[in-house]
């Protein structure tokens, strides 16, 4: 399977067994995550499954588009089921089946993993799934998020696919990969990393970068003690990417670097708060909607 | 009551999703420990038990459970015979009522003693209850309650267990228990392999489960699984190849697995450039496999990968694990590589940017203390290499802003040592670099070289003087910058390389370092610190020898575990010996009289009393072969020197009044005594002593 193929079929496999299929959000994002379907609707009573592609920026592991397996810009698909189904262990295995994947050839496991975002006030335990020694897909049972007891529990399944695709393809190299017939990963992306690898390492304005910092965050509260908790939130991932950014120039001591990420999971805490004040005041509409 | 089978097998199995490797075995223990103990608080007889676990499932098969209680009768009391009749001998509404209660007639009961008075007794007939209902009201607490270091939650109750719980299976000869545990009912089903045999069946009987489980892909025993896992690791050796040792890997495998295969793959021969310790580290962090290495000990460019089941395609799943190793490798190439671009001298302002703990700076700044301290104490114990000692202390953090340290904090020390070797730094320096954090846990190996020795007692006595400085202090269980173990690790370096320095100098040393800095000190902080090493003392020693011993030889101002040690077991040799008791006893009392007595020269004209004189003459002549035996370090000598003084002592007291009137006199004779408690003190503190008998 190419790659695009990768993505069509774990969308029609997670639609037909229940989840929205929705789409990335537009703000610059570590990981799938970020997504309000998932940081946001992982809060309070409401069900909510979905399925989506995310880009994903990581400037710090940037290799300037010489490194076969390491990209400041991937890609996750990520699903999000809540409550978690009792059988989502066997559903997922089955999707591994819809991309191509014979189980009986290969040796998967689950191999434990204590899940944690610092930034988002979020954790949980699950695994990493290993095939045949590769760690495939983030596999986690959310207990917080944004630093609240989540109740109904979310469970979240993150693939990576461009390992996932090099695995199928049986290609060394993430450029080498083919994206749909004729074109590679590479005649894609390969410029992104060379051009965005020397942005985040060597260019980027740090000076720009602290500003922004300082100003998104003071934004994010803003909005947040205002009741504009869905803006809020645009503006504590942002702020979370500048700090990444400047993670990746160096600019932010060992020390320093701590209390970076104290403040953006005090943001996180505050728009959760307000997501859940939000919900409630609309009288959990989704609860409604499937109890009827 | 049913005729027939009175005891049977009863088998728990609770099926979960994969739990974390590291809790398995303790938490099946707790398992089989608390449904032994739930049937022997019923009054059930049951005989052995057998734990099986894997990933997947714990359980827990306990033989010859009574599957009935027997009835039994209990004595139950109730009102005062004072208010439980009427003026005409009716049973009165207070006896009525606890006839009703109980359910035996007034007139059946009996009259027994109560905390005031008679009561009236009822003997009551309690019907035994079947083992089924007692073990279907107890299970979802004793499941619902193991113990694990983390829990989660998955489903609407809010159960909280390790992973989330998928079945139980729970049986007692051939009936179920029923009971649920969250969202799930009990039942006599289980399941076997999660990929070779997928889906549920039937447990035909408890006793079949280990069997049914085997062959259905599932080795349920943890000690088969790891028989299987080592044969099948000696399977891959040949004459050429073995795999590289590694228990705690083999530990960790065997719960990730509920069926092992073993198989051997490889990697390109390119990587083996990589440190030794890099490739296994990558190997065994990474993808818990195993490393290869010759007849000679060197690694080999292949790998051992225990794998969870049988695959169809294994040559495909070793080509996707060496895929994944040469990733790895290749990170680590990568790192290696960069690493080597920048000296570790040019790293040390990096440090800067590291904060080694809340009011004591960053790394730059304590290894700017390491290297003060190192060379202090080189100066005392090792002058021709206080350079070298210095040297190592500087470059000895600059590792821990390198890639490779980023991303295996255990290879910090060993990656410093290759990069300074690459560097260009001597042998050994980069030897001591690495060995400066040992011992790195409890029956590590102390530093190999003196250098290396060196520069760990000043990493471990700036730790304690440190967080000691600004508070850290360890108390109770609570450890967290392990400082008992730099204590203990200060102890095992002295001991064994007899450098000549104690504990309370090395710590002197520290806190001045830390006070150049501008940390402030007290002189409680230092007791506290000097308090907390000589605790350690205790405790290291305490196996060896008796308390008053440690605590005699400890007061007196020793602080060297090898001159601690001889003289103890001096002491120890000489107590075996009959006059030692009535000696101490001796000592003990000079110590005692002239305790308070600061001054100890006096003046030999003012000696009157021939018994004063004459323990004068004993004392000088001793004194000039005392010193002798001290300076030898021949502590028996010192102490049987000392031995030989007792007559002359204890004449000294039958005849001689101390306290005489005449101050000057009395003065004179204090300082005497207190000249020769000096020179007891400088072998130990008789007072601490104990008598024998």
């Amino acid at each position: 399977m190419n790659f695009q193929e990768v993505i069509l079929a774990l969308q029609k496999y997670w639609a037909d067994e229940g989840c929205l299929i929705v789409q990335p959000y537009d703000v610059e994002k570590g990981a799938g995550t970020f997504n309000p379907s998932t940081f946001l609707r992982a809060l309070g009573p409401e069900p909510w499954n979905a399925a989506y592609v995310e880009p994903s920026r990581r400037p710090t592991d940037g290799r300037y588009g010489e490194n076969p397996n390491r990209l400041q810009h991937y890609y996750q698909f990520q699903t999000v089921m809540k409550p978690a189904p009792a059988d989502i262990q066997g559903m997922y295995l089955r999707s591994l089946e819809a991309i191509g994947l014979k189980l009986e050839n290969h040796d998967i496991r689950f191999v434990e993993d204590d899940w944690e975002s610092p930034t988002l006030g979020a954790w949980g335990l699950g695994w990493e799934v290993w095939i045949d020694g590769m760690e495939a897909t983030q596999f986690t049972y959310f207990q917080q998020v944004g630093g609240i007891d989540l109740d109904p529990i979310m469970v979240e399944i993150t693939y990576g696919i461009e390992r996932i695709c090099m695995f199928l393809q049986d290609v060394e190299n993430v450029y080498d990969l083919e994206w749909s017939q004729g074109i590679s990963y590479g005649d894609v992306h390969h410029q992104d990393e060379v051009q965005f690898s020397r942005y985040n390492f060597e260019e980027a304005n740090t000076e720009l970068y602290f500003d922004l910092f300082k100003n998104l965050s003071e934004e994010c509260i803003r909005l947040v003690e205002g009741g504009l908790v869905l803006p809020a939130y645009d503006y504590c991932m942002r702020a979370s990417h500048v700090f990444n950014l400047l993670d990746a120039r160096s600019a932010i001591s060992v020390t320093e670097r701590q209390a970076y990420i104290g403040r953006i999971r005090g943001l996180s805490r505050r728009v959760a708060e307000g997501y859940i004040e939000l919900r409630t005041n609309l009288g959990h509409p989704l609860t409604k909607q499937v109890s009827v | 009551m049913s005729v027939g089978e009175t005891n049977s097998q009863l088998l728990l199995e609770v099926g979960v999703e994969e739990l974390p490797p590291g809790t398995i075995s303790s938490v099946v223990k707790a398992f089989d420990d608390r449904v032994k103990a739930a049937l022997e608080s019923w009054g059930l007889q049951a005989g052995s038990s057998t734990t099986y676990a894997t990933p997947r499932r714990i359980a827990v098969q306990v033989s010859g459970v009574q599957t009935q209680q027997p009835d039994r009768s209990e004595m139950v009391l109730g009102p005062p015979v004072s208010i439980a009749y009427d003026d005409e001998g009716n049973p009165s509404p207070a006896a009525a009522g606890f006839a009703r209660k109980v359910g035996v007639e007034v007139d059946k009961m009996s009259v027994q003693p109560g905390k005031r008075g008679d009561v009236l007794a009822a003997e009551v007939h309690i019907v035994g209850q079947s083992a089924v209902t007692l073990l279907a009201d107890a299970l979802p607490e004793i499941i619902g309650g193991l113990p694990f270091p983390k829990k989660m939650r998955w489903e609407a109750s809010g159960l909280a267990f390790s992973r989330p719980i998928r079945w139980v299976l729970a049986v007692l000869g051939d009936q179920t228990i029923p009971f649920t545990v969250g969202d799930v009912q009990s039942s006599n089903q289980t399941e076997g392999h999660r990929f070779l045999a997928p889906g549920t069946f039937v447990l035909e009987s408890p006793d079949s489960y280990q069997e049914a489980l085997r062959s259905r892909y599932v080795l349920a025993d943890m000690g088969e699984r790891k028989s299987r896992i080592e044969e099948g690791l000696a399977a891959l050796e040949t004459n050429d190849i073995k795999v590289v040792p590694d228990p705690a890997l083999v530990d960790t495998v065997t719960n990730l697995v509920e069926w092992p295969e073993t198989a051997l793959g490889s990697f390109p021969s390119s990587y083996l450039a990589l440190p030794r310790e890099v490739l296994i580290t990558e190997l065994r962090q990474h993808q818990k496999i195993f490393a290869i290495e010759d007849a000679n000990g060197s690694l080999v460019p292949h790998f051992a990968v225990v794998m969870g089941t049988q695959p169809a395609d294994v040559e495909g799943v070793l080509r996707g694990n060496a895929r994944v190793i040469r990733a790895r490798l290749e990170d680590g190439q990568f790192f290696y590589d960069e690493d080597r671009k920048t000296r570790l001298e040019d790293r040390i302002d990096a440090l800067d940017k590291v904060l080694y703990l809340k009011g004591l700076g960053s790394v730059k700044e304590r290894t700017e203390r390491l290297v003060g301290l190192s060379r202090a104490i080189a100066e005392q114990v090792l002058p021709d290499s206080v350079d070298d000692c210095a040297r190592t202390a500087h470059l000895a953090k600059a590792d821990l802003v390198t890639l490779m340290v980023n991303e295996f904090a255990e290879l910090q020390g060993i990656m410093g040592r290759y990069y300074a070797l690459h560097d260009g730094e001597s042998e050994t320096v980069a030897q001591a670099i690495e060995e400066h954090y040992r011992p790195r846990f409890s029956g590590d190996a102390i530093p190999g070289s003196t250098v290396g020795a060196v520069v760990a007692l000043a990493d471990k006595v700036d730790a304690i003087a440190g967080c000691f400085a600004v508070g850290l202090i360890p108390k109770g269980s609570q450890d967290p910058y392990a400082l008992r173990r730099a204590a203990i690790g200060i102890l095992r370096i002295l001991e064994d390389t007899r450098l000549n320095i104690g504990f309370r100098g090395l710590l002197t040393m520290a806190f001045q370092q830390l006070e150049a800095q501008g940390v402030d000190i007290t002189a409680g902080m230092q007791t506290g610190a000097s308090e907390f090493v000589e605790a350690r003392v205790r405790v290291l020693y305490s196996e060896r020898y008796t308390h008053d011993l440690v605590d005699a030889v400890l007061a007196v101002g020793c602080e060297q575990p090898h001159e601690l040690m001889a003289r103890i077991e001096a002491l120890q040799l000489a107590r075996t010996e009959g006059w030692f008791d009535e000696a101490a006893v001796a000592f003990k009392r000079i110590q005692n009289i002239s305790r308070d007595h600061s001054q100890s020269a006096y003046d030999t004209d003012q000696l009157v009393d021939p018994a004063e004189k004459a323990l004068d003459t004993a004392f000088r002549q001793a004194q000039t072969s005392l010193q002798d035996a001290l300076s030898m370090s021949d502590h028996k000598l010192a102490i049987s020197i000392l031995g030989d003084l007792r007559p002359s002592v204890d004449t000294f007291f039958d005849e001689v009044l101390v306290m005489a009137d005449d101050p000057g006199v009395r003065n004179n004779r204090l300082s005497l005594l207190r000249a020769l408690a000096n020179d007891f003190s400088r072998v130990a503190d008789f007072t601490r002593i104990r008598a024998d008998k």
